[in-house]
Formats: C-alpha cells, structure tokens, sequence
C-alpha cells in the first residue's frame, strides 16, 4: 500500500493514545487472571493480588493437567471444532452463493424463509426430539450439524458475494461456464476475507459452545472442554445455590487460581487463530484494489 | 416462463436444495412445538394430545401490570445498545483503519478482541469486584476526593453498567466485520481524495463510511431482530432487590418463574410473544431500508 | 404482521410445508416410538408380580448381571467415577453393572429438565424434592407404591423412623428413592452465629449471648479495627433474613410456626420487623458490609479470610477454610461458634435444614423388569449397604468395632496432602452424597476434616437436644391446582419482596412503612399462600 510521506497530525497522536487507553483496559482484566492463577492460594483468598503475583506457583496448572477428563475434552473441542467449521463453511456458502444471485428466482421468499428462523424457533424439545429422531444422539454429528448456518454470518456473506462485481459472472458465463464453476473457480477465490472472518466466527462459537453438547450427550468422554470450564467457574457461584449446598460441607467452592488457570487455558488455543487469520484480511484489500 | 428461469438456475438450485433441507428439518419442524404455548403441556401425553387452553398463557402476563414494566426495562436496555453500544465497533473500526503503523494496529486488533472470550460468569465477577463499595473504582473516586458510589445496589446505575461493560467485551470483536468491510475499500478512492485535497476527517465521511454502510445496513438490522431479547444471564448475575426497578426484564422473570417448577408452556407463550413483536420490527426496518434504497435481509 | 400477510406468505407457507411434512413425518414416528415403549411398560409395572420369576432367576450369581444407567449431577469437589469401590460392591451384592452418567452440576437441571420433557429419562435419574411433585403425574417416573412390600423391607424400616420423608409422596404414592442420613452419624450443618474469638479476647469482650450484645460487639469491633466490616453476609439479605428473621422469633417468608402450629407469611411478624430493623441499624453504622446486595461467595469469603470481617452467620463448616487461611500470617486468629443468640425477649430459636437431602432416585417409567433396580437400592438402605456407599470395601478402607467404624489410617494418609482431603477420598471411593449412596453417614467428614467440625457439630446437637435447635419441616405436599396457583403467586409475590428488603435495610424506604408492606404483599398475594400452605397442613394432619 502507497500510503506516501504524510506528517504525523495530533489527531493521530490523538487517535495512537486512545489506542494505548484501550489496550491497557483490555489486557489488565486477562492480566489479572493470569497472575491470580499463578498465585498462592491463600493470599488470593484474603484478596492480596492486584498488580502482581504473589507467592508464585504452578500448582493450578498441575493440578489442571493432571486431570484426565481435561485432556480429553481439549481433544473433543479440537475435533468438534475443526469438523464443525468445515461444515459451516461449506453449508454457509452454499447457502449464501444462490441468495447472492440477482437472477435466482425465489431469491426474496428464500431469504425470508430463512430470515424467519432467527426469530421462530421452537425452542430445546422440539430440536432435541429432531436430533433423537435423526439417530444422532451421543455421536459428534449432534454437535457439528444442528449449528450448520448461522443465519446471521450467512447474511454477512451473501452481503459480501453482493458486493463482487457482477461483470466477473458475465464474463464466466460468456466463456461457458456454469454457476458451480463460477463459484468455484471465480467467486469463491476472491473471498479470502469473509471466508478468514466467517472461520473465525464460526470457530469461536464452536469453541465456546456448551449446550449442545450437554443436551444431546450422555458419555462424559465426548464433553468438550467448556462443560467442564463452566462446571469449574460456576460452581460455589451466586447463579448455582443449588441441590445440595446448604446440607453440605461450605468447602465446596473452587478455588479461585484453579478457575482463572482453567479460563486461560480454555481461551489461549483460539486466541491464537486470530493473528493467523489476520493475514487474509489484509489480502482482502488486495482484492479492492484489484476490482478498480 | 417459470420452467425456464428454473432451468436457468438449476445449478444454484442444487447449491441451495441442501441448506434448505437443513432448515426444514433443524428449524421448520421444532417450530411445531411452539404449539404447547397454546396448551397445558404434558410430557407423556406429547404436543399432540396436551390439552389446548387457548390464549389462557398469553393472557396471564399481558394483564399483569409489572409485565409491561419488564418490557419497558428489556426496550430501555436494547435503546441503549442501539445508541451506545452499537457504533461503538464502527467508531473503533474507522480510528483502528487511521493508525499509521501497521504493526501497532495489528496489536491493537489483537488485544482488543480478548474480552469476547470471556464467559459472562467471569465478566460479572469481575464487574461485581471493580464496582464494589470498597472497590478499586470506588477507591479511585476516593482518591480523586469524591464520595464512594453505591453502583451494584443503586437501579439508576444499572443500564449503565450493563451498557459499558457489554461495550467493553464486545466493541473489538465487533470490529472484526468492519474493518474485514474497509479492506475491501479500493485505496484509489483515497488517493483521488487526497488529491482534491479532502482531509481524513472528509475522508472518512465520503468514502470510508459509505462503503460500509450496507454492512452497518444489515448489522442494524438484526440488531432491531433481538430487540426483545436481553443476554440475561448477566442480569441474572448482577441484579439484586434494589436494582430491580431497572434490571428486572422478560427473561429474568420467567427465569425465576422456571426455578419455581419447570412451567414449559408458559415460557414457550412469553418466547412466542418476544418473537412475534421482534419479527414485526424488523420488517418495517427492512422495508424501511428497502425504500431507502440500502441493503435488505430479504 | 398484518402489514405483510400478502401473497408471499402463503406461498412460503405451501413451499415450507411440502418440504416439511417428510420431516414431520419422521418427528411424529418419534414420538410414536414413545407410546410404544409406554404401553410396554405400564403392562410390566401393572403386574409386578408376573415378572417375579425373573428377577430371582437373575439374582442367582451365574445369571448376567443387570446394566443399569444411573444419572446424576457432578461437582468438580467429588467428581462420580466410574468402577470405584463402591460400585464394585453394589455389583458384588446385588449383581448390577452401574453405568454412570456424570453431568455437570452448573448445567444438570438443564439436561435434567429437558430429558423429562422429552421422556428420554436413563434408566435411574437424580432428581430433586421439587421435581418428584412436579413431574410425577405426568407418568415418566416409576411409581415405587407396587413394589415396597415385596421388594424393599430395607427401605420400609428406613422410611418409618423419619416420618419427614411421607412428604415426598404424592397422592400416596412414592415415585423416587429418597435421600436420607443416617442421623446417628450426621453432621448437623446449618447457619449458625461464628465470632472470631481472639478479636474477642483482645478487646476483652465477652462472648455475645443476645442481638443486642452482638450490636455492642460489633461496634466495639469496628471502633477498634475502623476500616473492617464485621458482619459480612454472602446471597443477598432473602437468604439469611430466612434465618434471621426466625432467629427474631418471626421467620421469613412462608415458614412453619411451632408455636401456632401453622404456616406463617413472615413478613407481618414481629421477629421479621425486628430483624429488618436491626440490620438497618448495623448497615448505617457500617457494622454490615456495605455491599451485602451484591456481594458474591467470593468476595465473602476473601472478607472472612483476610480479617476485613469478624463475624458470619452462615454455614459453619465455612469457618475450617476461614481458620486456615487465617492462621498463616496470625497463628492465633480463629472464628469459633457461639451459642444461638436471643432475642428481645430472651428466646432462643434457630433452624436448620434436615440432615437428610431428601432428594431422590428415580426409575424411568420405561425400564423393563424395574424388580431387579428396586432390589438394589433396598439393598442400599439396608446396614451392609450404608457402609458399602459411605466407607468403602470393610477391612480395606475401614474396620468396624462394637458398631464403631474406624477409617482406615492408609487411607486418610493417601489423601491427607490433597486440597480438600474429605472430598479426595469420598471421589476416590465413590461414596457418600455426592457419589451414589442413599443413606449417608458423615463419619468419613469428621475422620478426614480438623476436630473444630466435630465439636462444632456436637454443640448444635445438644441445643438440638435442648429443644433451641428445630428441623424445618418439608413443606406439606400440595395438589396440582395448587402448585400452579403457587408458581404465579410466588413470582409475583417474590418480586415485591426483593425490591423492597433492601430498600428497608439501606434505608431507601422508612422503617415506619413495615407494616403497611406487609399489607402490600398480603393483599397481593401472601395471604393466598398462607392459605394455601396450610390447607395442604390440614390435609396432611
């Protein structure tokens, strides 16, 4: 990008502090969690940690990678990730490729009729009964294919295949070409950005998805790694007084450096898909330019 | 004449017969079930053979006065989003796509987006901790030679709370839509722009923003679809007696209704409800845009 | 919607609906498949008797052994395994293979609740007190009435030393195992006042016997440390004002009173005022953490451990965490527990809950041949079997002499060094309240927590003894009609509580309007549930 020689305005002073702002209110919170994971216990419990850690220990971490059900959900999660991104990307674009076809005739009623779902739904029992129905109770395809499209990200990409010049399809049309050639060979190469921002989304939902995953299973061994995370950050916690507590024992609250330990690991594998995805985006303006 | 345009289309519509299969079967069909909020349920009977009692649901929270209180408290939260937290990405959007360096915008992106990953239980602990009466913001004010704030327990500072932090979590990860829409920008508008000698501030009005608009467009459009739908677990989280009077909203209350014996006709009826008046909304938005010329969900 | 009902809306209609109907075809042959297992059932539950045969046939040892899901919910504390001792003992004695279903706790009513409505319930659930009422005239739990005589002696003996557990029947009829202690054995947990008595020796303060000392205590706590809150409460002011308020001598806010033989909507009562006024009191004068509303279990606990808060009337068991952490940087520091305290007019009352959990097991209406599974469980309940579920394999985990049970010395020293010591072992075990047991006994606790518990423990016995110290009773088992008119007062009722207890306290609303709120509340529906309430009692007496 020829971006030229221009000087340093105050509005980018200006507009670089904003950004420092910003970026110290969004680290210091992800910052407190880890130090409060690498604290002493007690000293967390008496509210001693502010800037940095007390006491140092690993002892959460241990204690987190010596807990088999922990390794294995972080298995599940990758795997139903992976597949159920590959579903979504898939199942969205061939949804959002026609809809994004002036000539597809219906294109209005179909875009309503899929439209009308993010509104009516028939809530858990319906779906559940659909899925049992389907055989797929316990296996992996409960999780990957009741989520296939995500109304929302598939309106994002047919607004973005809308957005390509139309004189591409003319001109693959003239050479011949059908609509699956086109998209395959033409439109679908162009769409590096959407298709990086739509695997990040999707990818992040997957990941922090729970509740399929704990209607439509009943083998532990395919939980996913957010069960067990929420199971640990919630128990002891205001929204949960629940079955047993008040005839029990008041230990039964986790603690503290185990629960932020627990919320970092879960997060740290999809923070990192962003910087690697980011390089598409920059490509995407290579596609801008291209288009002129 | 039909046929024909079929015939032309026959690819696209064997791209499309299997997302639509998809929603037939994992959307369309549990739609039935919405027919229990027009019975008394019975799980062993099933949706066929409950008996029917009508609007008898309905009407048990459209008469009831503090219903209409949760609804006003559920549309002063969304009004909210709408002004507040909904340019907040785009305003963060268009700053980030000014920054000089490369690198630092990079960072900046990066960091930005952490907080979308953290569950609402975390970010309501949180909130509970900086905004306690002995809390760090608290001391802050302190220090600064004001008087500690009641935040948690004082209702008119609810919207606010619920308002920025939702703004805090999620203003980098809204970015991401925008910024993906700028890229796409052609980069030659702004040199013919800077070359009539139009300033950044100019630039941003004529070319950055139009280009993104069919996507604030459609962005603002599902927004107004949730209207009625308020993330409730983090009310649920932070509310007490006191802020009631502005936290409490449709789906905290049902919430609490649920806890007091699974009443799944009940809550089918406020969700049907909820949808009904979120569905309306957004096809006289979508007309709206529609004569406006801009972009349409359908 | 009206503006668009045009002509696109019944074209999608049609479109949707052919498409659709394949689909609903499959929905229906679904739920077709339900009824089919139904009527299977409702036959083999009809006639118990005819399956008799079977069952001994496959009780004898070279018959397969029966497989049997159990679900139930999971804490992090004492995760349920699977094949742990326990389980291999229920096996070995009643020749049933337990698959286990461990759901998560934070989430379990959700999975719960949607396996119910969907009628897909495993072979034996978990489920609460609440549920039993709610679910069981809808059919998808076994009704357990049919077997008892036959099938479960063990449980007929259990069930007629606590009367309590009649409650749970509905119309009569008994639809799940309950959950109950041992008493003889059992911790006696509840919400008790717990001071820290080195601030008390300190300052040369004696021990609080009234309120009103206790005001005096914190006052002279606060002055000497200005910047510590004293009493610091976590759940928010509903949750202990249910003690408190009883506490007062009123209660809060439906509740039983002894001393009229009824149920009370406390709000009108004089021990609720008192109690309301009396934390109004400590808040103004900074002697109630000023973020009681809001404060999370977290920020409770981090109060009591570091020294900001001296005082607690809660759970006590709490305090063995509290001790610990304190005594790290102050040896001598050390929360202990008073006697309950009196009121203005030197009464002395506390509740608790029942020692026993009251929760239940039950059988999915569908199961075939249920005999073998009820014979499990009795076999549960009987002595044999409460020592299976609680201690372990006898010899290798414990020994028992003269009625005594000893924990094994290796055992407690293979968990001594974990975090929580109690719950390490239990889940090794798979033992107790929180594995699979019916009739718990808390001996492992006392074994494997500090001795503090175990006195602690006792002292609320003898006031137990002494007549200060009451059970709460279970609620009386209402009708149907009832429960719904229950669930719609409640909501409403419930909320204008919690806006309005606050307000009291925090001095938003005077005191002087009590009374006229509890007007309010009574003609917006307390007084229906009052009624309600005790009409189920009369019907139950």
């Amino acid at each position: 990008m020829k971006l030229g020689k221009r000087k340093y305005s105050a509005f980018d002073l200006v507009n670089a502090l904003i950004m420092l702002v910003l970026i110290f209110i969004m680290l210091y919170p992800i910052y407190y969690m880890a130090i409060v994971s690498i604290s002493n216990g007690s000293s967390v419990a008496r509210g001693e940690i502010h800037f940095y850690p007390v006491r140092i220990t690993w002892k959460a971490y241990e204690v987190i990678f010596s807990d088999a059900p922990i390794v294995s959900a972080y298995r599940n999660t990758l795997i139903y990730t992976s597949l159920g991104v590959a579903i979504n990307l898939f199942m969205t674009s061939l949804c959002a490729y026609p809809l994004s076809r002036r000539e597809f005739y219906g294109r209005n009623l179909f875009s309503l009729f899929i439209v009308f779902t993010m509104f009516f739904d028939g809530g858990i029992i319906p779906r559940y009964l659909v899925v049992n129905g389907l055989g797929m109770l316990d296996t992996i395809w409960a999780i990957v294919v009741p989520t296939a499209i995500n109304v929302f990200y598939m309106v994002m990409m047919r607004t973005f295949f809308q957005a390509l010049p139309e004189a591409l399809h003319e001109s693959a049309h003239m050479d011949g070409a059908n609509d699956l050639t086109v998209f395959w060979r033409v439109v679908l190469p162009l769409s590096a950005p959407v298709m990086a921002t739509m695997t990040l989304f999707y990818a992040v939902s997957h990941w922090n998805s729970y509740f399929p995953a704990l209607i439509y299973l009943n083998d532990s061994h395919l939980y996913p790694i957010q069960i067990i995370l929420r199971n640990i950050v919630i128990q002891g916690d205001v929204a949960s007084q629940s079955t047993e507590a008040s005839g029990v024992m008041g230990t039964l609250v986790v603690d503290q450096n185990i629960k932020y330990a627990v919320v970092l690991i879960a997060i740290l594998p999809i923070l990192l898909l962003y910087p690697f995805l980011q390089k598409y985006f920059v490509k995407g303006s290579m596609v801008g330019s291209l288009k002129g | 004449m039909i046929l024909r345009k079929l015939a032309r289309n026959k690819y696209l519509y064997m791209m499309f017969a299997l997302p639509f299969l998809y929603f037939a079967i994992f959307h369309y069909v549990p739609m039935f079930g919405n027919i229990i909020a027009f019975q008394n349920y019975n799980v062993v009977i099933g949706f066929v053979h409950s008996p029917f009692v009508g609007f008898e649901h309905f009407k048990e929270f459209l008469y009831d006065p503090y219903f209409w209180k949760l609804v006003r408290n559920t549309l002063m939260l969304n009004v909210y989003g709408i002004v507040f937290a909904f340019p907040a990405p785009i305003v963060l959007a268009l700053l980030l796509n000014e920054l000089r360096s490369k690198r630092f915008k990079r960072l900046v992106q990066s960091v930005a987006y952490l907080p979308h990953f953290l569950s609402t239980v975390v970010i309501s602990g949180m909130i509970v901790n900086y905004l306690a009466y002995d809390g760090m913001l608290n001391r802050f004010i302190e220090s600064m030679g004001g008087e500690q704030v009641q935040f948690l327990s004082d209702a008119s500072w609810f919207r606010t709370i619920y308002i920025v932090s939702d703004i805090w979590q999620q203003i980098g990860w809204g970015t991401i839509i925008y910024l993906a829409a700028l890229t796409g920008v052609d980069p030659q508008l702004y040199e013919a722009a800077r070359m009539d000698g139009a300033n950044r501030l100019k630039q941003v009005l004529h070319i950055a923003i139009p280009c993104i608009l069919p996507v604030i467009t459609i962005m603002l459009l599902l927004n107004i679809g949730n209207f009625m739908t308020v993330g409730y677990e983090k009310i649920l989280l932070l509310y007490n007696g006191s802020t009631y009077e502005t936290a409490d909203v449709i789906q905290t209350f049902v919430y609490r209704r649920g806890l007091l014996g699974s009443d799944l006709s009940f809550a089918s009826a406020v969700g049907l409800f909820q949808s009904v008046v979120a569905f309306v909304l957004v096809v006289g938005a979508n007309r709206l845009t529609k004569r406006l010329g801009g972009a349409t969900l359908w | 919607m009206n503006g668009t009902k045009n002509a696109s809306w019944k074209k999608i209609a049609a479109s949707t609906m052919a498409l659709t109907l394949s689909a609903a075809a499959l929905l229906s042959a679904c739920s077709g498949n339900n009824t089919a297992n139904n009527t299977g059932n409702n036959s083999s539950s009809s006639a118990p008797a005819s399956n008799a045969a079977t069952s001994s046939a496959s009780s004898s040892a070279a018959a397969p052994a029966r497989e049997v899901t159990v679900m139930r919910s999971d804490t992090v504390i004492q995760p349920w395994l699977a094949d742990s001792p326990a389980l291999q003992e229920i096996m070995k004695n009643t020749n049933t293979k337990i698959t286990t279903q461990a759901v998560p706790e934070s989430d379990y009513d959700a999975k719960k609740n949607t396996l119910i409505a969907t009628n897909n319930l495993p072979d034996v659930l978990f489920v609460k007190k609440a549920d039993i009422i709610t679910y069981a005239n809808t059919g998808v739990f076994l009704n357990l009435t049919p077997y008892l005589d036959e099938y479960a002696p063990n449980l007929k003996k259990r069930m007629e030393s606590d009367p309590e557990v009649n409650k749970l029947k509905v119309d009569g009829d008994l639809y799940g195992f309950p959950i109950m202690a041992n008493k003889e054995n059992a911790a006696n947990v509840g919400n008790f006042p717990m001071i820290r008595t080195d601030v008390l020796e300190e300052l040369n303060l004696a021990a609080p016997t009234t309120f009103d000392e206790l005001y005096e205590v914190l006052k002279a706590f606060k002055q000497a440390y200005p910047d510590s809150y004293p009493w610091s409460f976590r759940n928010g002011s509903e949750y202990n004002l249910k003690f408190l308020a009883y506490a007062f001598g009123g209660g809060f806010p439906i509740y039983y009173e002894p001393k009229e033989d009824k149920f009370v909507y406390g709000v009108s009562s004089d021990g609720f005022k008192e109690a309301v006024t009396f934390l109004n009191k400590l808040y103004k004068e900074k002697l109630l953490d000023p973020n009681f509303a809001a404060l999370t279990v977290q920020q409770w606990q981090q109060n009591l451990s570091s020294g900001k808060s001296l005082f607690f009337y809660d759970n006590y068991t709490f305090a063995t965490n509290f001790n610990a952490a304190l005594q790290e940087t102050d040896p001598d520091a050390k929360f202990d527990m008073l006697p309950v305290l009196a009121d203005a007019n030197g009464n002395k009352r506390n509740y608790m809950d029942n020692p026993s959990s009251f929760n239940s097991y039950v059988i999915s209406s569908k199961v075939q041949n249920p005999e073998e599974i009820i014979k499990m469980f009795d076999w549960m309940y009987s002595d044999e079997g409460l020592k299976s579920t609680n201690f372990g394999v006898s010899g290798e985990h414990y020994t028992e002499d003269n009625g005594t049970i000893t924990i094994a010395q290796s055992l407690l020293d293979q968990f001594k060094d974990k975090q929580d010591p109690y719950r390490a072992m239990q889940s090794f075990l798979g033992t107790g309240l929180l594995s699979f047991a019916v009739m718990t006994d808390d001996t492992p606790m006392f074994a494997s927590s500090p001795e503090q518990l175990k006195v602690w423990s006792d002292a609320v016995k003898s006031q137990k003894e002494a007549g200060i110290v009451v059970e709460k009773p279970l609620d009386p088992p209402f009708t149907e009609e009832e429960r719904d008119q229950l669930k719609q007062l409640n909501s409403k009722v419930g909320t204008l509580v919690t806006q309005n207890v606050d307000k009291f306290i925090m001095g938003n609303r005077p005191l002087s309007e009590l009374d006229q709120f509890a007007q309010e509340l009574a003609s917006s529906g307390a007084a229906d549930i009052e009624k309600i309430y005790n009409d189920a009692w009369a019907r139950m007496k």
